[in-house]
Formats: C-alpha cells, structure tokens, sequence
C-alpha cells in the first residue's frame, strides 16, 4: 500500500492548508488519545496533569503534529528522512507501535472535525495511507 | 455485562437524536469503501463501484449505507443487553454474508469520521470515548457468532 504520486500531491496540499492551526489539531490529537484510549496514559505517568486541553497535552501535541508535518515535507524519502524519530521511538521511548495506529485514527477524526468539506473520501484515503507509512517508518528499528 | 455510566448513556443518546441517518449511512458506507478498498469484494453485486465518483454516486450503496446505520438501532434500544441483540445478525455476516469482521472496526472507524465532520467540536473527546465503548461493544457483539 505504497504512496501514489497522486497520494503524495494530495497529502501535501491538505496538510499545507491546515499546518497554521497545528496547535490546535495536536492539542485534540492528544486529548482525544488519552480520553478515548486510557491505555496510552501509561506512557505519561510524568506528567502532572493529562486532563484533555492541559498544558502539557496542548505542548506535547503540538510536538507530535509538528512531526507530522516534517514527514509530509519528506514524503518522498521517509525511512531516512525520518530516521533520528525511528531512533528515538525504538530505542528510547519504546512506545509499543499498536498506538502508532490510535494516533493515526485520532488525526482523522480530528482532521474531519476541523475540515468536514475538505476532509473528503479522496483526502482521508490519501492522508490514512501516509500516516501508515509514516507509522512503519517510526517503528523500523524496534527489532 | 457492559457497565454504562448515566453520561455515556446521555451521549450515546446525543448522538443518536443528532443523527441523520440518510446523510450518515451513505457518507459512512462510501468511506470504507474507498479509503479500504478492499471491502468492495463484498459489493460486486452492486454494479459500478470503479472510482470515488462512480461509489458516491452510486444508489445502491447510499441505500445500502442506511441499512447498516440503521444496524446500531438495535444496540441504542436495548445498550444492556447489546450481546444477545446482536447474535441473528452476527450469524447472518458470518454465514450467509461471509464478511471478515475486521472489517467492523474499518466500517465503525468511517462512521465515527463521518459523525465527526457533522458534530464537529460538538462531538468531544469525552463523547468521543463513550461513542467509541459504544461501537466496540457493537463490532464484538457482530463478531461472536463466527466460528
């Protein structure tokens, strides 16, 4: 299930349309990761509060979509150009891949919620494959 | 038993009275089958499902798209005892359909999109949870009959 280069082009251009609200998006990513999937506090046992909308989510989500987007600039070349994220996510935060996925659903629904009309069928099968790609590449070192 | 606090039952309840099922239902069937193309193997018999324009446009899997929405009913009605509401359709998908259930969850993650863009910041993450433990416990319910 490789990136058409008509997948490439339409994944670019929705997410340059919605990078400016990046806060927003990775704050909702977050909150609705850890209110919908429990499971993944584990992970931020560190943090003082993972009420939806903290501080720490709103900060921490943001870096996450941040890394969303610099593997949309490097689309056309992930496993390397994603390589120190692979690093980190193998040997560091060990973070099990089966929560790649429920981040991955979390930026669809929150990307529909944000963008109904331009969230289209064409988009979200284009965006859906990319984020598997991108989830393949982050847990490429893991054994 | 599935244990339902009196807020989840509120926002299943939302959900359901903000739904429309002849907007849904098609948008949500459309969906999975073009974001997860291979469910269309269970669709032949409904003509032209070639490209995206040919799925959105066709009527067959609009009307279809109602039916399958119209599957949760059952759940909405009777939320405590969703298990055994569901055992003559369970069989019927397992049996006479033959449809893999992992293709449930694909079905329940395109309707919860679908929702999403029509609730938009009205559908929570603490609705969103409650919908989720809704629709989990409807795919496990669909998915006991197979052997």
């Amino acid at each position: 299930m490789s990136l058409t280069a008509k997948d490439k082009a339409t994944g670019k251009a929705f997410f340059n349309k919605v990078s400016p609200m990046a806060e927003q998006i990775g704050e909702e990513v977050l909150s609705r990761t850890l209110t919908v999937y429990p499971q993944t506090k584990t992970y931020f046992s560190h943090w003082k509060d993972l009420t939806a909308g903290s501080a720490q989510v709103r900060k921490h989500g943001l870096t996450v979509l941040q890394g969303v987007l610099r593997a949309v600039e490097l689309i056309d070349n992930l496993k390397e150009g994603l390589l120190n994220l692979s690093e980190l996510h193998a040997f560091i935060l060990r973070v099990d891949p089966a929560n790649f996925k429920i981040i991955s659903h979390n930026i669809l629904v929150v990307l529909a919620m944000l963008f109904p009309d331009d969230f289209t069928p064409e988009v979200h099968v284009a965006v859906d494959k990319f984020l598997s790609q991108v989830n393949l590449v982050l847990s490429e070192k893991y054994r | 038993m599935v244990e339902w606090t009196e807020e989840e039952r509120a926002f299943i309840q939302e959900i359901f009275s903000k739904l429309k099922y002849e907007v849904v239902g098609p948008k949500s069937l459309c969906r999975a089958l073009i974001v997860y193309p291979w469910t269309q193997r269970y669709f032949a018999h409904f003509g032209n499902l070639y490209n995206e324009d040919a799925i959105m446009g066709n009527p067959e899997v609009a009307r279809h798209g109602v039916v399958v929405l119209h599957g949760l009913d059952a759940a909405l009605k009777n939320m405590d005892n969703i298990k055994s509401n569901y055992a003559e359709l369970s069989e019927l998908h397992s049996e006479k359909l033959h449809v893999d259930p992992d293709n449930f969850k694909l079905m329940a993650d395109c309707i919860t999109v679908v929702i999403a863009t029509q609730m938009r910041s009205s559908f929570t993450p603490a609705m969103q949870a409650a919908w989720y433990k809704f629709l989990s416990v409807v795919v496990s319910a669909l998915s006991r009959q197979y052997h």
